[in-house]
């Protein structure tokens, strides 16, 4: 009989990163990366245990950016064509490696992954992979839930709430147009709760979101099941808490699976490696060195002595490890189904670039992992939040306390020495697009083109990716590069709005390079909204999931 | 021998050492690259100034989405600059260098380099600026985590122009800058009597301050104190709560664990549950943290990613 329950969410998203005024640019291959490694993968594991009838659940969240890369037909191009040049690569390496045995099967591998992402991506979903992972959702075993619109960090932007409630709304309105449907979860951005957010979710019909462990195990009053269950906040929106049991498993650098010596070393990829006479043509400007995405060792040690990846000892490894993590949340529930009134609930949320990028092994541990629960064990079963609280309707009413998935726990990944400097214009620009939305109601076809335009500006330097790049400091050119790009073309864009000398050359540019989100409306800007939300509830009554 | 001959050996040894010196940076070129330009940290500069050859000239063929409509776009248009002050963003095409673009990319064999779509339009996309005051005068606090505050300010020639009439014009001279930062806990009204000041420079537009105090309100105010020790009040930040770093003390009497049970699960999570004389304190041994993982040591040690990408 079923003890407790496991939340398996995983968190997708990507800056929206596209540049159409050059041929190859070195940001996308973020795109081409994870969907090669990633999210291509995650869904033939999906697909396979559909077809095997393994009753598993996942939750899901995929970035309205994410998604609007998926659906942009120039990144789709240069997907294809990113893809055959893997699949000629691979070609090419299965002939390179002919006569060494240790990395021949490694390559033989790479070709025929390449090959089938080149299947999957083409020829089975079309070049449409939102629509791929719409007929998961509607197979009823994944959940898809949406985040801010642009990622923006709630907690630092909500000085001015608007900006909050733009980013919540033009998100569930994207979500409804791709998915048909209201989206019933919220992923905060990097988990940031700041209290009075849920007011809003509540707004749009959200069901649920998920905060940090310390910011459930903080809130007040005490919750009784500390973050083995959700609370609702006082305007009606249940709050999951992330367990830190089941992160440490797979995220801690000391116990983690994924620095087991048998998985794929990450480091030792053959654009590094290998001659530029022969890898050349496959690294950007023909000689950068940097990840192709083939690479043949396992990480063996912690040193820099590699040795050859072994594919069926990285396997092993992944099964086993599936049972270790199974057979952990198991005792886990018991223990605590021993002390608790109800079944508990394991929150386990992971970046979804964990599980085949970082962690090669990754969706095949998460395959394993969903098959050993459905058919090894009775103790658990996998659940998304939406179901739990279909159970379990009946919730504590407490308020999180304000914080963070990042480093430390706060904000002060986003707020530190190398990213201070850009709040105040974060700030200014939002008073200012809120101006401009209170003052312009009903505007005609130029008008609200530069209005729609400049909002879409001001979501795109919102993005916390900018600050979080900054802070760890590897394409901080890049990033310092976008946001004031962003900021200075909302700047522009405000003032010929204010004196109505709006440049239409510039900004039919400008809506063909920054397309983000095609039928935004500015009007979600208006102060009006924030007048209409939900108030607390003051009564501590049931509220029906 | 005579000098003809000579002269003929020394053509063929000068002949005959320049092919060697040749073959030999052909053979090894690799060892020269450094006279290729680094790569600098955008992709943007470094491919244009080399003119990397591509498919094929954005402008010439409609291999690109997008390219074709770029290209007539600066061909027509024309761009009145903003008069009230120089902003740049990139692509600002005037008419004029959208003509230079087009001489240049005339210029250019067909299927060779790709040119630039505008060539000052590409310098200009090197640094889009921002504007560095807004004209307003006014402070606003943000929360960085229990115990610290950050706030950043700005004040505006009006604001010292009204200090210069009513103070005197060497007021501003004279005084310095100070936080005041009062605690606005549980207060229906502004107590002003009750605050903590700190000094800081004239060369600071924002601050970090550490209250050391979770769960409370803050406001901070922005002021100058003169040498006589009277205070200009300038402006007033908006109010912010810094988080619990504990669990709370508020116990729903509803919603209760058995106080035994209560504390095998907080020592399991982590925390110490609190007593009369110990304060919980959340501590985790190991901060799990998103995204990416920080593994023991660099490349070739192990999964060791301190960022994303």
């Amino acid at each position: 009989m079923t003890q407790g329950y496991l939340a398996m969410v995983l968190h997708a998203h990507l800056p929206y990163v596209r540049h159409p005024e050059h041929e190859h640019f070195l940001e996308e291959k973020w795109f081409h990366e994870a969907v090669t490694e990633c999210y291509l993968p995650l869904l033939w594991v999906f697909e396979r245990l559909l077809e095997d009838n393994v009753d598993f659940r996942i939750t899901f969240n995929l970035s309205p950016t994410l998604i609007a890369m998926f659906n942009d037909d120039l990144l789709r191009q240069r997907y294809v064509r990113h893809l055959d040049m893997l699949n000629e690569l691979a070609e090419r390496e299965v002939e390179r490696t002919r006569h060494q045995p240790e990395f021949h099967g490694t390559a033989l591998l790479y070709r025929d992954l390449f090959s089938r992402a080149r299947y999957l991506f083409t020829e089975k979903y079309h070049w449409d992979l939102t629509g791929a992972f719409k007929r998961i959702q509607d197979s009823g075993k994944v959940e898809i839930i949406t985040t801010g619109a642009t990622h923006g960090y709630f907690p630092l932007l909500g000085v001015q709430r608007e900006a909050v409630y733009a980013q919540v709304a033009v998100a569930v309105q994207y979500y409804e147009r791709n998915f048909g449907r209201p989206p019933s979860g919220f992923w905060l951005p990097e988990c940031g709760y700041h209290p009075g957010d849920d007011r809003i979710l509540k707004k749009f019909g959200i069901k649920y979101f998920l905060v940090e462990g310390h910011g459930l195990l903080h809130a007040s009053p005490r919750p009784k099941y500390g973050y083995y269950a959700p609370v609702y906040t006082p305007a009606g929106v249940a709050a999951f808490g992330r367990d830190m049991e089941s992160s440490k498993q797979v995220w801690s650098a000391k116990e983690g699976y994924p620095g087991d010596f048998d998985y794929r070393d990450f480091y030792r990829d053959i654009g590094y490696d290998l001659d530029l006479g022969y890898i050349g043509r496959y690294l950007p400007e023909g000689w950068i060195r940097s990840h192709t995405g083939f690479k043949y060792h396992r990480i063996t040690r912690l040193s820099d002595y590699k040795e050859p990846y072994i594919r069926h000892y990285a396997m092993e490894k992944a099964a086993l490890h599936a049972g270790n993590f199974m057979f952990n949340r198991e005792k886990q529930i018991e223990w605590l189904a021993a002390i608790f009134d109800r079944q508990p609930v394991v929150v386990a949320p992971y970046d979804t670039e964990l599980f085949g990028h970082w962690w090669f092994e990754g969706p095949q541990w998460l395959d394993f992992l969903c098959r050993k629960i459905y058919f090894d064990q009775r103790t658990f079963a996998m659940i998304t939040p939406g179901e739990y609280l279909g159970i379990y309707p009946c919730n504590q009413v407490s308020v999180p306390s304000e914080s963070s998935w990042g480093w430390q726990g706060y904000h002060e990944v986003w707020l530190n020495g190398a990213n201070d400097w850009i709040w105040r214009h974060l700030h200014k620009a939002a008073e200012r697009m809120v101006e401009l939305a209170n003052n312009f109601s009903e505007p005609e076809g130029d008008l609200r083109r530069a209005l729609n335009q400049a909002a879409r500006e001001l979501l795109l330097a919102q993005s916390s990716d900018w600050p979080f790049i900054m802070k760890t400091g590897t394409m901080v050119e890049y990033a310092k590069m976008r946001f004031e790009t962003h900021i200075s073309n909302f700047t522009r864009l405000y003032e010929e709005i204010r004196y109505n000398r709006i440049d239409m050359g510039w900004l039919s540019w400008l809506e063909q390079q920054d397309n983000l989100f095609p039928e935004i409306d500015y009007q979600v800007y208006q102060s009006r909204h924030l007048g209409e939300l939900p108030g607390a509830l003051s009564q501590r009554v049931p509220v029906s999931a | 021998m005579a000098l003809s001959d000579l002269l003929l050996l020394a053509a063929i040894v000068l002949v005959l050492a320049i092919l060697s010196a040749g073959g030999y940076v052909l053979m090894f070129r690799k060892r020269f690259s450094f006279l290729k330009r680094p790569y600098p940290e955008t992709g943007m500069r470094f491919s244009k100034r080399l003119g990397v050859p591509t498919e094929a000239p954005a402008d010439v063929t409609d291999v690109t989405i997008g390219a074709m409509e770029i290209s007539e776009e600066f061909t027509v248009v024309e761009h009145e600059p903003s008069t009230t002050h120089d902003l740049i963003v990139p692509g600002d095409a005037t008419a004029d260098t959208a003509t230079g673009a087009m001489e240049i990319a005339g210029e250019f064999p067909v299927g060779g380099y790709e040119p630039p779509i505008t060539f000052e339009g590409e310098l200009r996309r090197e640094t889009p600026s921002i504007p560095w005051s807004y004209g307003d005068c006014k402070i606003t606090a943000l929360v960085r985590d229990p115990y610290w505050l950050f706030v950043y300010w700005e004040i505006n020639e009006a604001k010292r122009e009204e200090i210069a009439r009513r103070y005197g014009c060497q007021a501003l001279d004279e005084s310095w800058p100070v936080l005041r930062i009062y605690d606005a806990t549980n207060l229906y009204f502004f107590d002003s009597r009750h605050y903590a000041e700190i000094a800081i420079n004239d060369y600071a537009n924002n601050w970090y301050i550490r209250t050391g105090q979770p769960n409370r309100t803050f406001c901070i105010e922005l002021g100058r104190v003169r040498p006589d020790g009277s205070y200009i009040f300038l402006a007033r930040s908006n109010f912010v709560s810094t988080p619990r770093d504990q669990i709370s003390e508020v116990i729903d009497e509803e919603w209760l664990l058995l106080p035994e049970y209560a504390t095998r699960l907080y020592r399991r999570i982590g925390g110490i549950y609190p007593g009369p004389s110990s304060p919980g304190l959340m501590g985790p041994a190991e901060y799990i943290s998103s995204p990416g993982f920080v593994g023991p040591g660099g490349p070739g040690g192990g999964i060791s990613s301190p960022m994303k990408w």
